[in-house]
């Protein structure tokens, strides 16, 4: 193989090595399906204080337990991420 | 050398390919049966120039609009199309004769009922006594037996609610003599797995009102599409329909994290399409303001909707409005056969008239 063909190929490579990773960063959601019910660090890097400022502001429940394991619930919409 | 072509080739097609949209898919009902409805601007009534801030619900009764207002100092106000009056009641607060938080409105003959899920009392609403002076409505504490109610209807003497129960979707009580009665399983478009406890918090939002006759219930989840239908016997409930318009996209959390003081065991990710906004009945069918949309794409505006589907009585779908309006409540009047819905449009709140 002559050296214009190697320095071809590992361009070719590259690139689609490269379109792989950014299609597999960039993918809307990724590593997340519908209804998966694995816990989601995301989730617990945003929770622990005592406000609902982990809610959006929308017309339904935010739902959550207290320490103390009694329900509380305020207007919003607690989004996964 | 020729396979390793082919091989690059094929590297090539999958790092091009168009990245996979994980949204559910938006439900076939939005083309089927489907027309346009357009609404007259002279008939439109602007709550912001009758200082009603922030509305989220309607409901249309004679001359009267009794119009949530859940920001407000007062979550109620009562608009009399006749004397151009405005009426305010339920000043904010914990207090005996006060309210929080409030996601719905429903009539039920005279009253108009709405559940404080902040205090879990349900406030009636004389439609006949409320723009008299000194009017106070009634207040009904449904936490007795340590219930944690979300939503409720009155039908009858007994209150219809849902809840983070564990013993049945619904619960009918008497509030007079403490009985509570639980009935129907939580519907199936969850992982079974899944306990009660998890199922309740997940269908924690709902719009639940009472056919006029006040011997079925429909309750619509707000957060993703669903519909339950059942029948009232007594105090059971027996579902006769589900309808589930997609597919939920949520994220579960089985159990408290580590060191945290308040957890939230449900969350929604960007992608799910929103359910029913709210719904309106007459005696033949029930009158669905549906979202459909994302948060992504819309924010904090998912509440709110662009499409009114209709169903009968058992869950069938009968036909789906367009509208022109981005709306977040629509209420049904029978004399005329008109619908209103509260329109927000342009910075503008404002009830305009759909006539069907």
């Amino acid at each position: 193989m002559t050296k214009k063909k190697k320095f071809i190929l590992t361009g070719i490579i590259t690139a689609a090595l490269g379109m792989l990773f950014i299609n597999f960063v960039f993918t809307p959601n990724s590593g997340i399906s519908p209804l998966a019910f694995e816990n989601v660090e995301a989730l617990a890097q945003q929770e622990g204080s005592a406000s609902h400022s982990q809610c959006i502001e929308t017309g339904t429940i935010c739902f959550g337990w207290d320490a103390n394991g009694h329900p509380i619930q305020y207007p919003g919409l607690k989004p996964a991420f | 050398m020729k396979k390793l072509n082919y091989l690059l080739i094929a590297l090539c097609i999958a790092g091009c390919q168009a990245a996979s949209d994980i949204a559910p898919e938006a439900t076939p009902l939005l083309q089927t049966k489907a027309s346009s409805l357009a609404f007259s601007r002279t008939e439109s009534i602007n709550l912001t120039d009758l200082d009603i801030i922030h509305p989220t619900k309607i409901i249309r009764a004679d001359s009267l609009f009794v119009i949530l207002t859940p920001k407000s100092p007062y979550r109620f106000a009562v608009y009399d199309t006749r004397s151009g009056e405005v009426h305010r009641l339920v000043p904010a607060g914990y207090g005996e004769g006060e309210g929080l938080y409030y996601l719905t409105l429903h009539r039920q003959g005279n009253t108009v009922s709405s559940l404080d899920f902040g205090t879990g009392r349900l406030v009636e609403i004389d439609l006949e006594q409320c723009c008299q002076p000194g009017y106070a409505p009634q207040f009904t504490d449904l936490t007795t037996n340590g219930k944690t109610p979300l939503g409720a209807v009155r039908a009858g003497n007994r209150i219809i609610s849902t809840g983070i129960y564990t013993d049945g979707r619904y619960c009918v009580s008497d509030p007079e003599s403490r009985f509570d009665q639980f009935s129907v399983a939580y519907p199936d478009c969850a992982d079974p797995n899944l306990t009660d406890s998890l199922k309740s918090v997940f269908y924690a939002s709902n719009c639940l009102v009472t056919n006029p006759a006040a011997t079925r219930i429909a309750c619509a989840n707000m957060q993703y599409g669903c519909l339950d239908i059942c029948d009232i016997e007594g105090e059971r409930l027996t579902r006769v329909n589900e309808v589930h318009l997609t597919r939920p996209a949520a994220v579960f959390r089985h159990s408290r994290p580590a060191g945290k003081a308040i957890w939230h065991p449900v969350a929604y990710t960007r992608n799910n399409l929103f359910g029913f906004c709210d719904l309106a009945v007459s005696d033949d069918c029930i009158y669905a303001l549906y979202s459909g949309r994302t948060l992504r794409e819309y924010s904090n505006n998912v509440d709110k909707g662009r499409v009114i589907f209709l169903f009968d009585w058992n869950g069938a779908h009968l036909r789906t409005l367009h509208i022109p309006n981005s709306c977040s409540s629509i209420t049904y009047d029978s004399e005329n056969n008109t619908l209103y819905a509260l329109s927000h449009e342009n910075g503008q709140d404002e009830i305009i008239t759909l006539n069907l």
